[in-house]
């Protein structure tokens, strides 16, 4: 019942292991374009991953955010939800699991 | 006297602690089958929401179980997806990333604002939940007690790190402290015991005492391997003696220092000794 809520936490290099499935990730927001309504997050491995936003980007309101969404390719994802993770986050320390 | 340091039932005694690791201490379990309240059942554990979803109970009324560890109150820290106040609780759907499960908190109903805005949560971000795991037909939620915000989110991450080490340690016993060797703290642990009164077990004479000269800590380990009878008149300096070796002259200095230090005393006369615990 519960399993389908399942989102493991990843960083950009484990996102090939993902593909097609929901996971949470930790990052800095690098860019937001509001044009093609996509956004560039770091991951704690320094990879950048694109993400498509959900509506526009007023749901992105932080330096560091955790995305939730689907993988939809080794270095691409479909936000579903959008979790403010403050201005500091010690980016280098991240651990995931 | 030394055919007693073997005896399992006497090895622990007044090293302080263990009262309720100690086989002899039986006052606990109660007669006439009635369930047997542990150390867990008021202890905080942390946990993942999958560890609760996979936790398992015998009947409506047991304890719960993860891995077969007894588990009282629990804390989580997850995602309010969705905050639903009722008119006599609030219903948090909480998720972190492990899976979802409900947190409900009963609305106290003498103050007339609502419970989130009282905790200051809002939807959408991480929050601390402390409570009990109960279930209702067949679902399960937590009984929540308290609720906070994840202020510094660094916490999000600590959070796992501490489910991951309260899991092991329960799993396998408290990691080994420096120097001391690694069979010790991996001797096996019995489950429903809880790690906080196996830790105490066996290990604590030699913690307490770990910061004294090797002849003064030999000394107050061999007066805490006497059976309690024999310690409570004392311990005679030429059974000290006998068992620990060494000169006269560097025994009797040692059992100075320790009395000037307050971890041994004198009983019957003046050459009978033992520790304080």
């Amino acid at each position: 019942m519960s399993s389908e809520y399942v989102s493991p936490r990843v960083n950009s290099a484990r996102l090939p292991d993902f593909v097609g499935r929901s996971v949470r990730l930790v990052g800095k927001v690098i860019r937001v374009d509001d044009n093609s309504n996509e956004m560039i997050v770091q991951a704690s491995d320094s990879g950048e991953v694109k993400v498509k936003l959900l509506n526009d980007s007023s749901d992105v309101t932080s330096s560091y955010v955790e995305i939730i969404g689907t993988v939809l390719d080794v270095d691409t994802m479909k936000m579903m939800a959008c979790i403010d993770m403050g201005e500091d986050l010690g980016q280098n320390t991240l651990i995931f699991f | 006297m030394s055919q007693y340091n073997d005896n399992p039932y006497y090895s622990n005694t007044g090293a302080g602690g263990g009262y309720l690791a100690s086989p002899v201490g039986s006052t606990g379990g109660s007669p006439g089958g009635a369930p047997r309240r542990t150390g867990a059942s008021h202890s905080l554990r942390p946990v993942t929401i999958k560890q609760l979803i996979g936790a398992t109970q015998a009947h409506a009324d047991a304890e719960w179980h993860i891995d077969d560890m007894e588990v009282g109150q629990v804390t989580v820290v997850a995602v309010a997806v969705s905050i639903n106040a009722q008119t006599t609780n609030s219903v948090y759907w909480l998720d972190d990333g492990t899976g979802r499960i409900e947190a409900r908190h009963w609305v106290d109903m003498s103050s007339g604002e609502g419970d989130s805005e009282k905790f200051g949560i809002k939807e959408n971000t991480y929050i601390r939940v402390m409570g009990s795991l109960k279930s209702f037909g067949n679902k399960r939620y937590i009984n929540a007690t308290h609720l906070r915000p994840v202020e510094d989110r660094h916490e999000i991450f600590f959070h796992g790190l501490d489910c991951m080490t309260a899991t092991l340690t329960l799993e396998k016993g408290p990691p080994p402290r420096p120097g001391q060797p690694q069979t010790a703290a991996a001797a096996a642990r019995t489950p429903g015991t809880s790690a906080y009164t196996a830790q105490s077990h066996g290990a604590s004479a030699n913690d307490q005492f770990s910061h004294l000269p090797a002849i003064q800590r030999n000394i107050v380990n061999f007066i805490l391997a006497q059976p309690m009878d024999v310690r409570d008149n004392g311990v005679h300096v030429a059974a000290i003696a006998r068992a620990i070796g060494g000169d006269a002259q560097s025994i009797s200095g040692a059992l100075d220092k320790l009395m000037d230090e307050g971890h041994v005393y004198t009983t019957i006369d003046e050459s009978h000794f033992n520790v304080s615990a």
